[in-house]
């Protein structure tokens, strides 16, 4: 079965394509001091001592290791800034529609709204965890709330 | 092993069907794969209103060349009739029923999509958006997931 693992800062998962059901969670991640494990989309802790089977069963398993328990995401949004408390193991959707409630923008108006990091020019993967973004050594992070440009003629 | 087996495009899209990005769309709820009849890629995208919508992508010589979509009828295997296809939210930007889409394969006009993409200048002007090479099919979908955030699917 496969597992992908994410860590904090690093937005690209490991993926381990033909694990055992059997191995433990353990033995295919790196879990430093403080680190814990969550199922991504889930802020509950995972028993990283149980078998990858037993955790996920027949379906890839999607974990990420954090040192955060709540990470503060500031979002940038026309010359503006709202601060929302997600977990790290939030989908990066889940952030955006934080967000755009924190900015009580009308659903019309942030049909075409997306997250980036500060001046990139692609936008996050919505299924992602935000605590893959978050680099070791901080609970923070910065984005822009940016409004697609939709191609057109 | 066939001749399809041994197609660079093939190899490549099996891959990236499993990978990370495309697998946590998957366990996010954003779509699902129904089946790879290679040069096809049989999808079911979920939409605001909960619903799925299928589609069928060619996708040959890929990731080289754009998907090229349309909206499928999992029960049916067939086409999707433009009055099934979504309403609400951005839809009536992309899938175009009365000046675009059916006149081109019913694709969705964004420059996600071969279809769409030739003819424009998108690949320059809007490359956030636009196909490339480098791309992966879970941007392909994200694109469609994202533009159905507010739709609703008809029921037949």
């Amino acid at each position: 079965m496969r597992v992908h693992a994410y860590a904090a800062g690093n937005s690209a998962a490991i993926t381990h394509p033909d694990a055992d059901p059997a191995t433990a969670l353990v033995a295919l991640i790196s879990i430093d001091s403080g680190d814990q494990v969550f199922r991504v989309g889930d802020d509950t802790e995972l028993d990283a001592e149980l078998a990858i089977g037993e955790l996920f069963g027949d379906t890839p398993g999607h974990v990420l290791v954090h040192h955060c328990r709540q990470v503060t995401v500031t979002v940038s949004y026309v010359g503006t800034a709202k601060t929302v408390e997600v977990h790290p193991s939030a989908h990066v959707k889940k952030v955006r529609k934080e967000a755009i409630a924190a900015f009580g923008l009308d659903p019309a108006t942030a049909s075409d709204l997306v997250l980036r990091l500060p001046g990139a020019a692609d936008d996050l993967p919505p299924n992602s965890p935000i605590g893959a973004f978050v680099p070791k050594g901080s609970c923070a992070l910065q984005l822009d709330l940016v409004h697609l440009v939709r191609a057109q003629g | 092993m066939s001749e399809a087996d041994l197609d660079p495009g093939k190899r490549r899209l099996e891959r990236d069907v499993v990978s990370p990005r495309f697998e946590s769309g998957v366990e996010a709820g954003s779509w699902r794969l129904i089946s790879l009849a290679w040069p096809h890629l049989t999808v079911a995208i979920t939409a605001g209103d909960g619903h799925e919508l299928g589609m069928r992508l060619l996708v040959d010589g890929y990731p080289g060349q754009a998907p090229a979509g349309q909206p499928w009828d999992l029960a049916t295997d067939t086409p999707l009739p433009p009055s099934r296809w979504p309403t609400g939210g951005m839809t009536a930007f992309v899938f175009r029923r009365e000046d675009w889409s059916i006149q081109n394969g019913n694709a969705p006009y964004l420059a996600c999509d071969r279809r769409a993409l030739a003819g424009h200048q998108w690949a320059s002007q809007h490359p956030e958006r636009a196909w490339n090479p480098n791309r992966s099919i879970e941007f392909y979908l994200e694109q469609i997931h994202h533009e159905l955030s507010a739709a609703t699917i008809p029921h037949p």
